[in-house]
């Protein structure tokens, strides 16, 4: 046969799905000894054998095949082929290196015009039977196109250097990659393995390029970075509880890198730039027309649907209730751990790029939602977050003066009110509304502060190093210890009636579960106490007849994988959908709600 | 693929038509004329490889490079950290278009391997794959000379210019194609020869199954139970058999020896002789191997006497019948094996005892079984529970080693363990021998016949450990089961199928393509007929035919494998090899001789 002879075979029947990430390779499998076919006389075209793994024996397997006629799909986990074969420095038996041994039957690979090499992929589904198997193989994108000629000079200037598998890890290579440059296909990879920190940030930040631009001193590129896709960056960078930080795998080394404080670093250092003019804000975006956004609440989550919206061109207004913006970060946080003006400077990024904000402008009522979709929006963001204390469920809660919820409080408080609100505070709970009560009544001067926990130390919601500050301060924490009655003096709460608690099995939060200890009971003697339980939505701003579909505990029901309630047009996301949680996850559900709100834009005209 | 190059150069190129016949007498001044001015304009590329630093490491491969610039002819030159990888390939087919190469040089490893790589890169690059040239300066340099760089770089050099010089003198060639008769001949009828053969049968080949006893079967007919499915290895094999007479496809020659075999890949005659049949030539596009082993008979060791001593067949044949009377039993390994006699380790005799032992302590009531060995090979999951099982049932697992190996007196059998320190007095009713397998005595006739090679315990020896384990070097030939060494069964059963997916290959292409490296009769008037070069053939490739001339040598270059032996025997210079012309090969000494000049 001369080379002219050798031609491909006819295009198989290969199908790809879902942006060429899934593929399915419909096959008749030629168990030849299955089928008593004539020698010869049986065409290649519908005799096709899949094998998966292409180390030696997959290799040599599809060789085999492929020399008889047979075509073959040959389906591989990694980027390249050859296996641990193409690992070895030699094998037994051979003084020929390994790979020499591996090099000509890569090559025979190479040429063979029946095998269909697939890398990067793996078989998700076989259907049918012998003779006639149906394969879903599922190909990870090598997110290098096929421009690639294989020059190298993205490996030369990539900046992110993984450990490199291919090596067993003995150095590094880099984020761009052939893996093994000697074997077949001979193509750049960029491996879409996610690093730890970025798969545990709930908004899937990407702190690993933000972090590896810091380290090359690019301070303003890594803040950037940031912004892709979280538009808080200065703010996280003080309050975020930081699970990247806590699952970086440097940790199991020595110490995690210090990737919170990296980001604080960074954004601090653009706020100098900015504010003495030597960084210009962001242009607003151009707006298209009919593109208004109304975003209820400009708390993390409406700030982050404001910004993803302003970036693609929509139109957004924020109505605050509060007279100041930022939600709960300027209401709930106090000051020392969160200073003012660094809200403040990120979201006059945000308004830069074209967003507006009005203060002091609640909906509900007065405008209602309707109302908006009167004056223009075509779209609505409820991003109100849970500003209701819960009450504590003990008798004498209802009746006594002095029992404040720590969201009334704190709020008072950040709002400019210095008032002690008593002598002998105790703040009830562990999660950090009850430490930024404690450690904000202590700065006030209360003479002593405690908190009361009902579970051990371990169990604290709060993060630990808000615990360890609060203990330094002087707040005194009385572990597995919960109230059962408030008990007043003149109609002023005077002491506290509490029980000890003791631990039992897991419940649904994968916490022990406290149990009170009969016969325990104990008296404090307090007249404050700022209960930190947990916070619900408060919803009561609506008016009747909203027609918003509200769950049991009092949030807004929406589909989870589009933010969309009930009404169509009408977005929520954030505490009022979840319950209080972190400022990251708001952030992350808003990303989720502004990509369906603009969808929804599209797609209504 | 653009226009052909090679084409092109044919042109250019004042050569002669492949077979005319060339004026040897003549040489020295066509030797002289392609000194002078080959018509077309030879432009080498020649690629000095690192190999990483198997070759850099040990020699200057730039000076070398730069030194292959300077060269006659040579257009280009470089290095490559690997020619073989992707990048270096591609490197060598960018070069070639973009220089207009027409000869390729590549200074590197082996052509065993390597070889078709690098061809087939000038070819995909539009390059007859005969212009180019391997120089090994990894195992015939930088490996020999590790340490003596200066040296070692000179002799690259000098293998280089060596290497220039031929390919200066290579001519364009076209594989030999040849077709390939869809039928083949396995010889041998125990389980490999089944196996291999059902297997070649169900792809519908016809198949020839030679087999020298009466009966099909082999060594498994005296087998008992399998390890570690338990089956019966009787009832195993007969149901092989059963399948094997049922197939349309097979014909069963029991009783029946190979004789005689000429012929090459594609058309094998093989003369095939039976008792009670007169003998018939088969003809057969491929050849499998599975001839088997036996197990050695351990005559002389450790008082062998086929009664009270047994071998492991012998128990096995017990056990089978149902007449194990013993219920003390010792079990002796290596048992002529791993001795300076006989090296080797069987590989299956361990696991052999060891499924006897347990099925002893199984089903006799109150037997015990000592098992005295030098090393166990138990690898595998499986084997190593079957050991770990047979020392949970009662096994004795006794250590010996090879200078105080046990010794078997009248009912008992002293043996010193390393292990324990201590000499153990075993009292015994049978001793059983575990014996290896050895080759069939027949092997090394077949292995004439086949004119394929034996490894030094007289097994078959394949053409790669690794990159072709059941392959020959000789083409349509295979080889399988315990032919080619001690096997279990399932490895045969493994083994007999990878045999017959490989002969599948040609039978189902039905042709096979043959490198033109074969010897020609370049000078047909200086030959005389007589028949020197046919005498000394080991692959029947010449022949004498009567032609209107008288008679003279023919060549059938699909049978030939170009070693060469015809050429040197003929005293009149008639025969020459294609591809390592006589021209080629002078040029590459005088070259070597001219130095650094």
């Amino acid at each position: 046969m001369t080379r002219s002879e050798k031609q491909k075979p006819e295009k198989p029947d290969v199908r790809r799905q879902d942006a060429g990430e899934t593929r399915a390779a419909k096959t008749r499998a030629d168990e030849a000894s299955a089928t008593e076919t004539n020698a010869g006389k049986t065409s290649a075209a519908n005799r096709s054998v899949l094998v998966v793994g292409a180390g030696i024996s997959g290799i040599e397997t599809a060789l085999e095949l492929a020399a008889e006629g047979i075509e073959v799909f040959l389906v591989e986990e990694g980027p390249t082929v050859g296996g641990t074969m193409a690992q070895l420095g030699g094998t037994s038996l051979s003084d020929m290196p390994a790979f020499c041994q591996l090099a000509p039957k890569l090559e025979a690979l190479r040429q063979s015009s029946n095998i269909h090499l697939i890398t990067n992929a793996s078989v998700r589904e076989i259907k049918g039977e012998a003779g006639a198997f149906e394969v879903l193989v599922k190909e990870r994108p090598s997110r290098v196109n096929e421009n690639c000629t294989f020059c190298g000079a993205c490996a030369v200037v990539c900046p992110i250097k993984p450990f490199n598998t291919f090596d067993e890890g003995l150095a590094l290579r880099t984020a761009v990659d052939a893996q093994n440059w000697s074997s077949p296909p001979q193509l750049y990879n960029i491996e879409t393995e996610v690093p730890v920190c970025v798969e545990t940030c709930p908004a899937n930040v990407n702190v690993r390029t933000y972090v590896g631009l810091i380290a090359d001193g690019k301070y303003t590129e890594a803040v950037d970075v940031v912004r892709q896709t979280n538009p808080l960056p200065a703010v996280c960078g003080r309050v975020c509880h930081h699970p990247c930080e806590s699952a970086c795998n440097r940790g199991k080394y020595d110490e995690p890198i210090a990737i919170d404080a990296l980001k604080r670093f960074a954004s601090d250092y653009e706020m100098k730039l900015r504010q003495d003019g030597k960084l210009p804000f962001p242009k607003p975006t151009k707006k298209k027309r009919n593109s208004k956004v109304a975003v209820v609440g400009s708390g993390p989550a409406g700030l982050t649907v404001a910004y993803d919206l302003a970036l693609k061109g929509r139109e957004c207004t924020i109505f605050e209730a509060a007279p100041v913006p930022g939600g709960m970060l300027w209401l709930g946080i106090p000051e020392y751990r969160l200073p003012r003006h660094v809200i403040q400077y990120d979201i006059d990024y945000i308004q830069a790029l074209g967003v507006e904000l009005k203060l002091n402008s609640p909906v509900g009522k007065d405008p209602s939602v309707d109302d908006l979709f009167k004056q223009g929006f075509r779209a609505v963001f409820l991003g109100v977050g849970a500003h209701q204390g819960l009450k504590l469920g003990v008798p004498g809660e209802e009746e006594l003066e002095g029992i404040l919820d720590c969201v009334v409080f704190l709020r008072d408080i950040n709002l400019g009110n210095k008032e002690k609100p008593g002598e002998k505070v105790t703040v009830i709970g562990g999660g950090n509304s009850a430490i930024d009560s404690a450690r904000t009544a202590m700065r006030l001067g209360c003479e002593e502060v405690s908190i009361l926990y009902r579970r051990s130390r371990l169990e604290m919601p709060a993060n630990s190093w808000e615990i360890d500050e609060a203990e330094r301060e002087g707040v005194k924490i009385h572990y597995l210890a919960a109230p059962v009655k408030m008990l007043g003096k003149n109609g002023r709460v005077s002491s506290m009636l509490c029980t000890k608690m003791r631990l039992g099995k897991l419940d649904a939060s994968g916490r022990r579960r406290p149990i009170p200890v009969e016969g325990s009971e104990f008296k404090i003697q307090t007249d404050c106490v700022v209960p930190a339980i947990s916070q619900e939505p408060d919803l009561s701003f609506l008016q009747e007849g909203h027609g918003l579909e509200i769950s049991k505990w009092n949030s807004f029901v929406v589909n989870e994988k589009t933010m969309a309630t009930n009404r169509p047009g009408v977005f929520a996301a954030g505490d009022c959908v979840t319950g209080p949680a972190t400022v990251i996850q708001a952030i992350a559900a808003a990303h989720v709600a502004a990509k369906s709100i603009e969808k929804y834009l599209e797609e209504s005209g | 693929m653009s226009p052909e190059p090679e084409k092109e150069m044919k042109g250019k190129r004042d050569k002669p038509e492949k077979g005319s016949p060339v004026d040897r007498a003549g040489g020295e001044s066509r030797r002289q004329e392609v000194d002078a001015a080959p018509a077309g304009e030879i432009r080498i590329g020649a690629f000095i490889c690192n190999c990483g630093t198997n070759i850099a490491g040990f020699l200057d491969a730039k000076d070398v490079s730069d030194y292959a610039r300077m060269l006659p002819n040579v257009v280009f030159s470089r290095e490559n950290l690997f020619s073989c990888s992707e990048a270096g390939v591609t490197d060598i087919k960018n070069a070639i278009k973009e220089h207009k190469l027409n000869r390729v040089v590549v200074a590197a490893c082996t052509p065993r391997t390597h070889e078709p790589l690098f061809r087939a890169a000038c070819e995909e690059a539009g390059l007859n794959k005969f212009l180019f040239e391997f120089v090994n300066i990894r195992e015939h340099c930088s490996w020999v000379h590790k340490g003596e760089r200066d040296i070692a770089t000179q002799k690259a050099k000098d293998l280089v210019r060596m290497g220039v010089a031929r390919a200066t003198r290579l001519e364009p060639k076209e594989e030999i194609t040849t077709d390939v008769k869809r039928t083949a001949l396995v010889i041998g009828g125990g389980i490999s020869g089944l196996t291999c053969a059902l297997s070649l049968a169900r792809r519908g080949f016809m198949v020839t199954l030679v087999e020298r006893e009466k009966e099909l079967g082999g060594l498994l007919r005296y087998v008992n139970v399998l390890y570690p499915s338990g089956v019966s290895a009787g009832t195993f094999v007969a149901s092989r058999i059963k399948e094997v007479k049922k197939s349309s496809r097979i014909e069963v020659l029991t009783s029946s020896t190979v004789q005689n075999v000429k012929g090459y890949i594609g058309d094998y005659v093989v003369s095939v002789s039976s008792k009670d049949r007169k003998s018939r030539d088969v003809n057969c596009g491929v050849i499998v191997v599975a001839t088997g082993a036996n197990q050695l008979v351990p005559e002389g060791h450790f008082g062998y006497d086929g009664k009270k001593v047994v071998s492991q067949l012998q128990l096995e044949g017990m056990l089978r019948q149902g007449k194990l009377k013993s219920k003390r039993i010792v079990m002796i390994l290596c048992a002529g094996a791993r001795i300076r006699e006989r090296v080797y380790c069987s590989k299956i005799c361990c696991m052999t005892s060891i499924k006897n032992a347990t099925l002893i302590k199984k089903t006799v009531p109150g037997a015990s079984v000592h098992l005295l060995y030098r090393d166990l090979q138990c690898y595998g999951v499986a084997n190593e529970e079957a050991y770990l099982g047979a020392k949970a049932m009662g096994v004795r697992f006794v250590n010996y080693s090879l200078e105080n190996p046990p010794v078997v007196e009248n009912g008992r059998v002293r043996v010193s363990s390393p292990l324990s320190g201590r000499e153990m007095s075993i009292e015994t009713d049978l001793v059983v021998l575990a014996s290896p397998l050895v080759p069939r005595e027949g092997a090394e006739v077949v292995s004439r016949m086949l004119k394929v090679p034996l490894d030094e315990n007289k097994f078959f020896l394949e053409a790669h450990v690794k990159l072709r384990p059941m392959d020959f070097a000789t083409d349509g030939i295979y080889v399988c089961g315990t032919a080619h060494w001690p096997a279990s069964v399932s490895e045969s059963i493994s083994q007999a199928l990878g045999a017959a997916s490989h002969a599948s290959i040609p039978l189902t292409r039905g042709y096979v393509k043959v490198e033109p490296i074969v010897s020609e009769l370049v000078d047909e008037e200086a030959c005389r007929g007589c028949g020197m070069c046919a005498a000394v053939c080991p692959y029947g490739a010449v022949e004498i035919v009567e032609t209107d001339k008288g008679p003279k040598a023919r060549m059938i270059e699909v049978a030939c494998k170009g070693c060469g032996v015809c050429a040197a025997s003929c005293y009149k210079r008639a025969i020459g090899i294609s591809h390592y012309t006589d021209e080629q090969l002078d040029a590459q000494v005088r070259a070597y001789l001219k130095g650094d000049e």
